[in-house]
């Protein structure tokens, strides 16, 4: 798994790529507790190269997304969704709860 | 298609993940499991074994053995492993319909393998461990579709 994070104007902006199982899934939820402890609660997730999302990564997106949304104070986008990753979403339920957006421009311009 | 089996015997941890994935898959493409239907197989497996990993284990190194094999047109995968005796029934299953606020964090990986397949067992016996075993109905060609054309 890779992760790169860019801080934007609007939002912080973290591009995952590769394989996020429950060996790795953790670092995504360090590095995503690391943007929302500074106080950056608009996040976009990119996951267009994300090859294989396990439910240790989804657990990882909706401890960030409960933060992010506290109090009304941001929220935690995900984009460019893959189809077997949406399916996931689906399966579980989160496909509906999370804003997805098809590209990763629309996702930080609704911020 | 004659019965297809393989076999994967490993001391492993979460990082091991990948490795069994890739067993898996390979064992897909080799046994012509349909497709559209090898995510689904590769995906349960890995919740199947985060959990062995992480729970059973709790997290240090542990003995699981995976077994991939063909009846009919039947896929049935059986993973064992003797860390500590896991009670399905204890864990509690989310509520896919409420909204993500009030939801617990937990319980998806079993969710899912319950999606993905269609059928899902535990046992547990002092002597044997865990043995879980989950099948996926008719992804296999059957005896019939070895048949040529004509």
């Amino acid at each position: 798994m890779q992760i790169s994070v860019v801080d934007l104007k609007r939002c912080t902006l973290f591009r995952v790529s590769g394989r996020i199982d429950g060996s790795v899934a953790p670092e995504l939820g360090t590095q995503l507790r690391a943007a929302t402890d500074a106080g950056k609660y608009k996040i976009v997730v990119n996951m267009k190269d994300v090859t294989y999302a396990s439910s240790a990564c989804l657990r990882e997106l909706i401890g960030a997304w409960k933060t992010c949304r506290r109090w009304n104070r941001g929220d935690l986008y995900l984009a460019e969704v893959n189809p077997n990753v949406e399916k996931v979403l689906e399966l579980t339920g989160l496909k509906d709860q999370f804003k997805i957006f098809p590209t990763e421009a629309e996702a930080v311009g609704n911020f | 298609m004659s019965a297809f089996r393989r076999e994967l015997h490993l001391v492993g941890t979460l990082a091991d993940l990948a490795r069994i994935g890739a067993f898996i898959e390979e064992a897909c493409g080799q046994a012509h499991v349909d497709p559209a239907a090898q995510f689904d197989v590769v995906m349960a497996v890995d919740e199947a074994c985060s959990n062995v990993f992480e729970h059973a284990y709790g997290g240090t190194a542990g003995q699981v053995d995976l077994y991939f094999e063909t009846r009919d047109r039947d896929l049935i995968i059986t993973v064992h492993d003797r860390g500590r005796p896991f009670d399905p029934a204890a864990v509690p299953m989310p509520d896919v319909n409420l909204p993500l606020e009030e939801r617990p964090i937990g319980g998806l990986g079993l969710h899912l393998m319950r999606q993905l397949m269609d059928d899902v067992s535990f046992a547990f016996s002092p002597e044997q461990g865990n043995t879980l075993v989950m099948a996926k109905r008719g992804v296999v060609p059957g005896v019939a579709d070895d048949h040529g054309p004509g």
